[in-house]
Formats: structure tokens, C-alpha cells, sequence
């Protein structure tokens, strides 16, 4: 059913904690604990180093690649306070570093390419900025949002451009409003939206009962519904869906043996991929009847699953 | 290892009161045992030790006593406060023999968990209960709580601190909410301290912004309420601790379990802990189970220090705290020296020390109101003496000074240390009484030292009393002493420099706490169905921390392992090892010296670190996880998951202007593909379009008539229904191809065949050759280029960025509504962005010319025009406004170009896109034969922007 394509084994000198590839699917990102990020060519199953990027001194949490019409930009953001931005121009270069957090930089995310070249990052000071490439000056201009939850900011995700608003040019889609999703320390999932030059909370969701680990909205099918996922430390994992974007319903996923650590919704948003700090990764789809199944045997946990190497691995 | 003995002095059984709760009045005199059905109040000071209950009062509740508390002011010596389920009742102890009830607070809703009377007024009390409320009470008004505090979750305790008199503290399950009353709607502060439950607060009697909380997950927190992300000391123990208390003198803290919930050993229910300095130095054993109950007795003599305590096993203990444990909790008394001699006998010397206690605390009890009133005139002007000295000193600053309530405050800064002292002349002065000092917020000195300098005051405070001075003024000398001597962190740096350091250290630690614990394992979807996993390698195990049932939620768990592991793991750590690198930034030492991830991968490697730890080696943590092979990332190939076909996407024809035919060819291709469902799909969609042809073709009818066709079932019903059956089941490439085929609406053919050849608005996008294989410059929307604009010969220009905007707005054939056929837009959309992850950028573009725009199309980028070949006007469109024809001619083979172009954009010359690549394959120079380097000046052009 899966099946693995390639292992890569990344050389790196301490625990990895996240890893993604760019949009075509051509290169794999890596960060890790020993301060550095790596970049890899996949092509036909082979790996090649083609940069190993250190510019931060402490562990790196998350990399985010920016959509391939702006260049090949990759975020990466640090226990060091800095979200470094690399840019491949021949070689990869430091392009932008931004060091207004006062604590670690939990998560970074980049806007969707509709809206131009802007990425959010949120950090444990409880403080959220948005970065927008402004293109006539070629400089960087920082949005703070201070106080956004208290005690920290762990994970911001972007709502999709797409949307069924009648109102907005499919093409372009330039003008829909800005939404961001983020999970805090608080135990709150909160909604912000653009309002003029203001980010504002348009919403904030109580469910969780611990902190929240990741917050993530689903890529849009055009249809009406957005949903979000988020999960938390008190090991549960809910579905948020709204027609509006106004009121959300929450769905409980599924409680899980251990806390859930990250989520991650599929390019179509029909599977969702969860993982925890049990070393599992389960996969799960909205039946017919909107329930959530569990799709992927290892999950489950039964015995040795045929692809139980998948995870163990 | 602790030493543990049996050093109660007193100790009654009452088994038939079956008492909860039991609390001590202000004298010290009298114990209030409160039961389910009675009250009892107990005198502990008397010699003839019978063990009679000196009153017993019927109380006939459903309720368990959940606690009782005894007002600890001096005017409200009286009052006691029961609290039972959901109110609480306040008695008055007439005269030493009838207890009334006062006043009945209701209004809480559920089970109120504590009580605590105002340390200084006697009117106020402070009641909290899980019903997330916190009321504070006037007692002479005790209908409604004067005021409020609300928290999410329920409360287990309000405490009042003991230096400032307007700051209370809650605990509500594994969280501190620190409240000033008088701005009561939201915490001052809020301590995320535990996992778990937190049974105990207590505030510290020496600092005002210092408290100590104890919790079920076993550990015990100090925290500084300035600095709420991360405790001062954690002290782990073995079990759920159900109290922890400060003791009064010195530096020690006490500490009783809770009995339930599966203690390690039985041994340990009823055993009193005094630890010092983070470790267990000593034992109090007695009781046979649990202790509910232990309160420091009020107002002993001086150096006489007793704690009384009920337990479970239904008896009430009475306990001093000899010499020798004073010494140990780092409490130096006044007559050391002159004691030296019983100092070291200390064992052998109980029996006089029992003595002498039961001695003082007798003629405490007796003459005690008549000392009061004698005393009091006495005492308000040596208060005045004392103020009145401390006027005049240099480095010192009185802040406040109330002779009301007694006390004054001092602020004090030298070398950059801030040290801010409140003094508190007790009411019951006794010769040796001495004032009582404590600590304030916005003192910077740490707390280890700030113990010591409050020995030293009370060393010299009880030097001058005995002497029969004043003290105040020579103990404000001795702080100026012990401060100065404070060693000044880095002499060479400015004031400004080390503040900033210490910030940020500071913050560094204080970090942790609220950084998540990182992840170690983790999948995302990236692409279209890739699946990218790393996680942990099989063989690793996590650290158990015996107080977590799972993995830890902040990165201060990290900091807990070599606590763990012992004093052998700090000499093994590796990183402060670890060579900075030359780039090192000058802000960040700490960084390299408490790096995280040994931690985390210590976290996870601990057989690995204890194995290893015998064979030192510098880089040892690099070792460690490269023993185990570096980590891997692992791709899998989902693609079975999702109903997307790379092979279909290539295959799959779009022809909006001929649907029939469209649908098909697209049939054969899905059944060739062996995808029998999608190419029955298709064979309905081609019938559909035929019908739809066909009724255009035979009768050129009315809107009406049309409308009517369009809603037979087997016509544009069947079509929506399909369309959105795929789009529901995530099948996106089914729905958007269904929507491609009728995009283009039949009744209007002569338009249909101008709207394909609009090209799609992506043209700016950079292609996916050069983002693989070379890079590119970033480019945002909005960019903005001098138009491009020549002529020549063959009069080709190309369109490059075409406006697809139609002349015509027209509506699909068969789409009812606008927020259908909107819909429909965002799935070829989806669609299209799928097929350019896949890189088939020539079917992607196909997709986009179906989306259209709506309104007119602002800047959007550079534009190309083209120079029309045969009327040499400007056109902005694919073909020329003015004379009708296809305004672009292509450099290679000289026809009109429809669909997609190439052009140069340093010369100009434009070509159908396919020539173009043929012929720039094989040489560098324009078609045109301008002699233009087309590959190397065309892309320089672009370069030449700044991004």
C-alpha cells in the first residue's frame, strides 16, 4: 500500500526533528539538535549532500520551503531566538535573519504563494511575527503580534488562499483575507486575521486540555468547509471544522497513548498524518459518514503490522 | 542519608472525635479538632498532661470538616473558620468556653478545598473551592464575598502572603495564580508549575516574592513570582507530596506525603521530612499514618520553635525543634556561643530542653493579655526609637513606615545589588523579641545569600536586645556590611553590560520551561503524495522519570535527567566541552555550555551515557548517537492513497471546445489505464456533452428553453452530481478535468476558439528546469519591468503575459449558478497546482487558460505586448483589436502563434513555444537572424532586476 521510495541517512550528529522536501519533491530539508540543516538532491532514490547549512547555535526545530516561484528559499528556526532565511544563488547563502524573539522559535510557515513572499514564525516568548518581502524596497518588514498566548507560541499554520468566497478572482486569489491558526502554551487554539495592517483574534478555540503541540489547516478543496487539526499534549487530537470560518465544531480524533507531537494534512487535505512521542506515525481519512478512520495498520499498534518498519525504523 | 529520630514532645489520641481537621489559635495555646460531628478544642500548654479534652461541642453535619483555620491576628483571636462542603462557618470562642458560630459564607457551588483568614485584618478571609472561585469575605457583611476571583479550573488552595498583605495565592491543579486583590479580575501572575495536582503553597517568610509549592507529581518547586517561567530549585522525591512548608528560621523546608495513591514504602505515611538545601537531611517519625495537618505553633519564645501536627492515626503530636535541627537548617542562634557545650551533646540534652520549653510557654499562656496591655505603651515608642534612628544613614532609604502596622520598609543599593527589607516589630514584644525581617520584590541578590545576610541581622538583633539596645539601626549596618561583601559578579564590565549578561542568562534558563519538549519523530505530506518520516531508531529508550506517565511536555524535563543521574553525569557532560565554533556570536556562551541536545539525546541514550560514562571522552554525545547510526529520513510513495494518476494527468486530453470529443478520448485513455470507473465517468460525461451539442446545434433556442434543457436529469444534473461526487471523495484530477470539458460554453463557438488561445496568467513563474538545476532570483508579484516593445521585419512580438480575461464574461453551458462555476475555478486550480508539482507544466497551463478572471486585471507583472504583424499596432491580447488577426508570427516557421510563446527578452523575437526550444537546442543566436545571443541576453535582462 506504501511503499518506501528512499532512506536517507542524514548525517547528522544529533536527533533530527523535522524534515521536508521542496515543492516538486526533488530535495529534502533537514534539521537537527546539532545546529544544522541539511539539504539533500533525491533524484531516483540516490541522495547527494548538496549544502549543510550552519548559521544557528542551538538546535534547529523546523524548515519550511518557500514555493519555487519566489527562488528556492528555505526558513529554518532555532532554539538560538533566529529565524535564519537561506537562498540558493549558486551556492546557499544566508539571505535574512530576523532576531526579534526573545525566546526559542518554535515554528515557521510560509504564507501561501498567492499572498507574495511572507512568512509567519511564532516563538515560546508568546510572540508571533510575520515577515513580508517588501518587493519595490527589496527589504523585510516585520509585524509583531506581542502577547498572543501566554506563556508560549508553539505552531502557526497559514489558511489556504483558495477559497469558495465568490467575491475573490480565482486567479489571483490576492485579496482573500489572511488567517493564521496558532497553538499556545494556554491550551487555546486561536485564529487571527488581517485587518487593514492589524492582525486581529478572530477566534479562539477551547478544547485541549494541555498544551497545544501543532495546529494545522487543511489544504482547501474549494468546497466551503475549512477544517483544522490540532493537537496537544494531553495526547488527543480534534478536527475543527467551520462553513464560515466563524464558528468552528470540534470532532475528537482519537486520544492516543502518548502525546501528539505533529500533524500534517495531505495536498488534496483528505489524510492527515499524525505522529507522537510514542515513535508512531498513523494515518487517518474522513469516511463517507464523517468519521475519522485509522488507515494505516501501525497506528493500532497491533503486533508486527507489515509495515511496522515504517515507523520503527 | 537522613537521620531520623522520634523527637515529639507531646502526643494525645482522640480516636472517638474521628477529626479531619485541626488548627492552632494565635496564642499557641489552643488546638481545634473539627470532625464530622464534633468540635473539640484542646489546651497544649498544660503540665498535667491527661489528655482531656477541654471542650467538646456537638456539631452534627453530613460533611467532613475539609479544614478548619483559627484567625491568626491578635484582635481576631477568637475566630475560627469550619469549612464543609459548600460553605463555611465562622465561630467565635467566647470567653474560652462557648463556641458560636458566628457567620455561614455560602456561595460557593461545589466543595469548598480551603480557607485562609487575612494576616493582618481580621475582618477579611479568603475562600476558595473547585468551583474556580476564589471569594474574599468581610466578615461583618458575611452575606456576599466583597469580592471575586474566577479561574478556569477549580481551586485547591488560597494563601495569603506573609510579607505583603495584598498578594494571595491560588493553586488550581498543576498552576499558581498570584493575585493582588485590589485589581482582582486577573492574576498578577501565573506559574505554570506542575503536571500535576498541587496540594501545598507556601509562601516564603522571609521573601515576598518567593513561595514553594508541592505536587502529586512528587517534586517540590520553588519559584520567585518576578520570574513564574521557571522554578529557582525543584526538589524530586519519591512520592506525592501533600504539603510543603518553609520553616521560620533558617533555610529548611518540611514536607509530608499523601498517604493514598500507592507510596513506595509503607514506612513512609506519617514521616515528616526537613530537607535543606535540596536534599533529605532529616526524619520525624511518629506517626502511624498519614499527617493531615501540620502548622507551626504561634508565638513560642524565641530559638523555641514547635510544629503541631494531626494525623490520620487520629493523635495530635506536639514537636520541638532542638538545636541541633536549627543548626542544620542553616539557623544560627543568638547564644551560640555561649551554648557550645550543649551544642555538642545534643542528644543527651532533650529532656532540659522539654523542659524549659513547657516552662516558657507557661508563663507565656498566663500572663500573656496582661503583658499585652502593660506592654503596649512601652513597646509604640521604642518602635519610635527605632524609626527614629535609622533617619539619617547613608545607602539606605526608608521607603515606607507605618507605626500602625508596625513595620517600615528599606531599600537599599550598593554595587548594583538591590536589596529592598521589610521589618515587622512583632505586637507581643518580649525582651528578646526581635523585629521580623523579610525580603521584598525588586531585590536582586539570590536567595542562598539573602538567607545569610538574614542571619547576620538576627545574630546582631538578638546581640543588641540581649545588650538592651535598640537594634534597628545596627542591624540596617550589618546589611550594608553583608552586601558590600557580596562579590561583584565581573569587575571589569560596566553596570549596564552585566545587567544585560544577567538578562540573559536569566532568560536562557527561563526559557526552557516554556520551549516545548522537541520532537523527535515526526510525518508530513510534502508533494502530492510523498510522505516524509524520521523518527527516533528502534533501540532507543526513553529516560523514565518515575513522576511522568508520558513524555514530558517542556524542554526543563531535560534539566531534571542529570538530577537523575546523579553527581556522575555533570562531570561527563560533553558539551561544556564542546569547541565553540570561530563564528561564534558573542551573546551566546550559554548556549554552548547548556546545550539542549546532549540533553535530549541523553534523554533518550541513558544506557548508552551510563555505559559510556566510564570511558571519558570529550565528544562523546557525537559518539553516542552515531553508535546507533545517524538518523535517517524515510520517503514513502502513498500514491494508492490518494486517487491521483501522474500517468492519467499525462495521458488525459483537454479540448474544452470540442467536449464530445474531449470526453471520449479520455474515456479510452482511463479504460487503456486499466481505471474502469473513471472511463464509465467519462463515457456519461461524453453522452452529456453530446446531448448538450446537439440541442445547440438543432434549435437556436430561447434562454428559457435552454434552461429547461440544462436541468434534465441525465444532462447538467448527472454532470454537477459527478463533479462533485469525485470532489468529495478528494478525487480533485476526476473533478477538475470534468469541469475543464464544459468550460467553454457552445452557444457561442466563434468566441470559444479566442478564449484558448489566452494563455495562462503564470507566466512569471519560473520554470521548474531552472529552479532544478540552476538558481533563480526571487520574484515576487508585482515586479514591475519596463515594457518590452520593438518591431522589426517580421513584426513578432509575443504575448508573453497575457491577459486571459475574454471579451465576452460568459458562463459555461451548463453551470447554473456563479458560486458552482466559482467552485469549479478552485478545483482546476488545485488541480493545476498538482500538475505543476508534478512538473507537467504544458497540461497545468492547458488547465489555467479555464479558469477565468473576473474582473479587469490590474499590474500584474511585466507585460509583454506584441506589435501586430499586418496593422502594426500595439496588442495587448492574443490577437490584434484593430484588425482581427493573430497578433504574434513565429520566428521559425513564420504562422500565427496560438497557444503558448517564447520570446526573447532582450530582442523581442517570439516563436511558438516548441520551435523555439528545437531551435535554441541546437544554437545560441535569434531565429530572427538579428544576431541577438538570445540564451545569454534574454535570461540577462531579467537578471539585471533586482529581484
Amino acid at each position: 500500500m506504501i511503499n518506501v521510495i528512499n532512506t536517507i541517512d542524514t548525517g547528522h550528529e544529533d536527533m533530527i526533528h523535522d524534515a521536508e522536501l521542496d515543492y516538486y519533491g526533488l530535495r529534502l530539508a533537514t534539521c537537527s539538535s546539532d545546529n544544522s540543516v541539511k539539504i539533500y538532491d533525491i533524484k531516483s532514490g540516490t541522495q547527494t549532500l548538496a549544502a549543510d547549512l550552519k548559521g544557528h547555535f542551538g538546535p534547529v526545530w523546523q524548515v519550511a520551503w518557500a514555493h519555487p516561484k519566489y527562488g528556492n528559499l528555505l526558513a529554518s528556526c532555532s532554539y538560538d531566538r533566529k529565524v535564519i532565511i537561506w537562498k540558493e544563488a549558486g551556492e546557499w547563502t544566508k539571505l535574512y535573519e530576523y532576531a526579534g524573539h526573545e525566546s526559542s522559535v518554535n515554528s515557521v510557515a510560509w504564507a501561501p504563494a498567492e499572498y507574495g513572499l511572507i512568512l509567519a514564525c511564532c516563538s515560546s516568548d508568546g510572540s508571533l511575527s510575520i515577515i513580508t518581502y517588501i518587493q519595490d524596497s527589496g527589504n523585510w518588514d516585520v509585524k509583531k503580534i506581542p502577547a498572543a498566548h501566554a506563556i508560549g507560541v508553539n505552531s502557526i499554520s497559514w489558511c489556504p488562499a483558495i477559497s469558495a468566497d465568490l467575491n475573490l478572482d480565482p486567479l489571483s486569489n490576492k485579496d482573500a483575507p489572511k488567517r493564521i491558526v496558532t497553538g499556545g502554551c494556554d491550551n487555546l487554539i486561536k485564529i487571527w486575521r488581517e485587518q487593514g495592517d492589524q492582525w486581529i483574534e478572530e477566534n479562539r478555540l477551547e478544547m485541549h486540555m494541555d498544551w497545544v503541540r501543532d495546529v494545522a489547516w487543511a489544504p482547501s478543496l474549494g468546497l466551503q468547509r475549512s477544517m483544522i487539526a490540532s493537537c496537544s499534549q494531553d495526547k488527543r487530537v480534534v478536527i475543527w471544522t467551520s462553513d464560515d470560518n466563524v464558528s468552528w465544531t470540534p470532532t475528537i480524533l482519537n486520544t492516543f497513548d502518548d502525546v501528539v507531537w505533529s500533524l500534517s494534512w495531505s495536498l488534496t487535505g483528505n489524510i492527515l498524518a499524525v505522529s507522537g512521542g510514542d515513535n508512531k506515525v498513523s494515518l487517518w481519512k474522513e469516511s463517507a459518514d464523517g468519521q475519522w478512520l485509522c488507515i494505516s495498520e501501525v497506528a493500532k499498534g497491533l503486533g508486527q503490522a507489515p509495515n511496522e518498519e515504517r515507523s520503527t525504523l | 542519608m537522613s537521620v531520623h529520630w522520634s523527637s515529639e514532645v507531646m502526643k494525645w489520641e482522640y480516636r472517638e472525635l474521628q477529626a479531619t481537621a485541626m488548627t492552632v489559635d494565635y496564642s499557641g495555646n489552643n488546638v481545634l479538632l473539627a470532625g464530622r460531628r464534633w468540635l473539640a478544642i484542646k489546651q497544649i500548654n498544660l503540665e498535667d498532661d491527661a489528655g482531656d479534652i477541654v471542650k467538646k461541642y456537638s456539631r452534627q453535619s453530613k460533611y467532613d470538616a475539609a479544614g478548619a483555620e483559627w484567625c491568626q491576628t491578635y484582635h481576631g483571636q477568637k475566630l475560627c473558620a469550619i469549612a464543609s462542603n459548600q460553605r463555611v462557618d465562622v465561630y467565635e470562642w467566647l470567653g474560652g468556653n462557648d463556641l458560636r458560630c458566628s457567620a455561614s459564607l455560602r456561595a460557593h457551588t461545589r466543595v469548598v478545598s480551603d480557607t485562609h483568614f487575612h494576616r493582618q485584618d481580621h475582618n477579611l478571609i479568603a475562600t476558595c473551592s473547585i468551583d474556580t472561585f476564589t471569594h474574599l469575605w468581610d466578615l461583618r457583611d458575611p452575606r456576599k464575598p466583597i469580592l471575586s476571583m474566577c479561574a478556569v479550573a477549580g481551586a485547591s488552595q488560597v494563601q495569603w502572603n506573609k510579607v505583603a498583605s495584598h498578594i494571595v495565592a491560588t493553586a488550581h491543579d498543576g498552576d499558581i495564580k498570584i493575585w493582588d486583590y485590589r485589581k482582582h479580575n486577573a492574576p498578577i501572575q501565573y506559574i505554570s508549575a506542575h503536571l500535576c495536582k498541587i496540594h501545598g503553597v507556601d509562601w516564603s517568610p522571609h521573601h515576598e516574592y518567593q513561595l514553594v509549592t508541592s505536587s502529586h507529581d512528587g517534586s517540590i518547586k520553588y519559584f520567585d513570582i518576578n520570574n513564574p517561567r521557571r522554578p529557582d530549585n525543584i526538589i524530586m522525591t519519591n512520592f506525592p507530596v501533600w504539603r510543603a512548608i518553609y520553616t521560620p528560621f533558617g533555610s529548611g523546608l518540611l514536607t509530608i506525603g499523601v498517604g493514598w495513591g500507592g507510596l513506595p514504602r509503607v514506612e513512609q505515611a506519617g514521616v515528616i521530612g526537613i530537607w535543606v538545601g535540596g536534599t533529605l537531611t532529616h526524619r520525624l517519625v511518629g506517626h502511624t499514618d498519614t499527617v493531615q495537618t501540620m502548622v507551626w505553633r504561634p508565638n513560642t519564645s524565641p530559638s523555641n520553635y514547635q510544629l503541631v501536627t494531626w494525623g490520620r492515626d487520629q493523635s495530635l503530636r506536639v514537636w520541638s525543634m532542638n538545636q541541633s535541627l536549627l543548626k542544620m537548617c542553616n539557623h544560627y542562634l543568638p547564644d551560640d556561643a555561649e551554648n557550645e557545650e550543649d551544642n555538642s551533646s545534643d542528644n543527651a540534652s532533650y529532656a532540659s530542653t522539654i523542659g524549659s520549653m513547657n516552662d516558657i510557654s507557661v508563663t507565656d499562656n498566663k500572663g500573656q493579655d496582661i503583658q499585652m496591655t502593660k506592654l503596649s505603651q512601652q513597646t509604640l515608642t521604642t518602635i519610635d526609637e527605632e524609626f527614629e534612628s535609622i533617619r539619617e544613614m547613608a545607602n539606605i532609604e526608608v521607603t515606607d513606615m507605618n507605626i500602625e502596622t508596625r513595620t517600615c520598609q528599606i531599600h537599599s543599593e550598593r554595587n548594583g545589588y538591590i536589596a529592598n527589607l521589610q521589618v515587622m516589630f512583632p505586637r507581643n514584644v518580649t525582651e528578646q523579641t526581635i523585629p521580623k525581617f523579610s525580603w521584598l520584590t525588586g531585590t536582586n541578590v539570590d536567595s542562598a545569600t539573602t538567607i545569610k545576610i538574614l542571619q547576620a541581622i538576627n545574630v546582631t538583633a538578638y546581640r543588641k536586645k540581649k545588650e538592651g539596645h535598640r537594634c534597628l539601626l545596627h542591624c540596617l549596618k550589618t546589611l550594608a556590611t553583608s552586601i558590600d561583601e557580596i562579590p561583584v559578579k565581573s569587575s571589569d564590565d560596566s553596570d549596564s553590560m552585566k545587567s544585560s549578561q544577567r538578562s540573559q542568562s536569566e532568560s536562557e534558563n527561563a526559557g526552557d520551561s516554556c520551549i516545548p519538549f522537541p520532537r523527535t519523530c515526526g510525518a508530513k505530506w510534502c508533494g502530492v503524495d510523498t510522505l516524509v518520516v524520521f523518527n527516533r531508531p528502534p533501540n532507543t529508550r526513553r529516560l523514565s522519570l518515575k513522576h511522568e506517565t508520558g513524555t514530558p511536555r517542556s524542554m526543563s524535563s531535560l534539566s531534571l535527567a542529570p538530577a537523575l543521574f546523579g553527581a556522575g553525569y555533570s562531570s561527563a557532560s560533553p558539551h561544556a566541552t564542546t569547541t565553540p565554533s570561530p563564528t561564534n556570536a558573542a551573546g551566546f556562551p550559554q548556549l554552548h555550555l547548556r546545550h539542549p541536545s546532549n540533553s535530549i539525546t541523553t534523554f533518550y541514550f541513558q544506557d548508552r551515557w551510563k555505559a559510556q560514562g566510564r570511558r571519558a571522552g570529550s565528544m562523546r554525545s557525537r559518539g553516542s548517537i552515531s553508535g546507533y547510526g545517524s538518523p535517517r529520513v524515510v520517503l514513502y510513495a502513498a500514491s494508492s492513497l490518494f486517487p491521483l494518476h501522474r500517468t492519467l494527468a499525462e495521458k488525459y486530453v483537454i479540448n474544452a471546445a470540442n467536449p464530445v470529443d474531449m470526453c471520449e478520448r479520455n474515456n479510452k485513455i482511463a479504460s487503456e489505464e486499466g481505471e474502469n470507473d473513471l472511463a464509465h465517468a467519462w463515457a456519461l460525461a461524453a453522452l452529456t456533452a453530446r446531448s448538450l451539442r446537439a440541442k445547440h446545434r438543432d434549435h437556436f433556442v430561447s434562454g428559457e428553453e435552454s434552461m429547461g434543457w440544462t436541468r434534465h436529469p441525465l444532462c447538467c444534473v448527472l454532470l454537477q452530481s459527478l463533479i462533485n461526487h469525485y470532489a468529495k471523495s478528494a478525487d480533485l484530477q476526476m473533478a477538475a478535468m470534468l469541469a475543464c470539458a464544459f468550460s467553454v460554453s457552445n452557444s457561442s463557438n466563434n468566441s470559444s476558439s479566442q478564449s484558448s488561445v489566452s494563455t495562462s496568467s503564470y507566466g512569471n513563474n519560473t520554470s521548474p528546469y531552472s529552479t532544478l538545476n540552476q538558481y533563480s532570483e526571487i520574484s515576487a508579484e508585482g515586479w514591475t519591468l519596463p515594457i518590452v516593445l520593438r518591431s522589426n521585419s517580421c513584426s513578432e512580438a509575443e504575448n508573453f503575459y497575457t491577459d486571459s480575461t475574454i471579451s465576452k464574461y460568459e458562463r459555461s453551458a451548463f453551470v447554473l449558478d456563479e458560486a458552482t462555476e466559482h467552485l469549479y475555478y478552485c478545483f482546476k486550480r488545485i488541480y493545476a497546482d498538482i500538475l505543476h508539482r508534478w512538473q507537467l507544466l504544458y497540461k497545468k497551463t492547458e488547465v489555467m487558460k479555464l479558469v477565468k478572471c473576473k474582473h479587469e486585471r490590474v499590474s500584474l507583472g511585466p507585460q509583454l505586448v506584441a506589435e501586430c504583424g499586418f496593422c502594426g499596432r500595439v496588442a495587448t491580447g492574443a490577437a490584434c483589436t484593430h484588425c482581427g488577426r493573430v497578433a504574434l508570427r513565429c520566428a521559425v516557421c513564420t504562422l500565427g502563434v496560438r497557444g503558448l510563446a517564447c520570446v526573447c527578452a532582450y530582442c523581442g523575437h517570439a516563436g511558438h513555444a516548441h520551435h523555439m526550444m528545437l531551435w535554441f537546442s541546437q544554437r545560441d543566436t535569434c531565429p530572427a537572424g538579428c544576431g541577438c545571443k538570445c540564451r545569454i541576453e534574454g535570461s540577462s535582462v531579467w537578471k539585471g532586476v533586482k529581484y
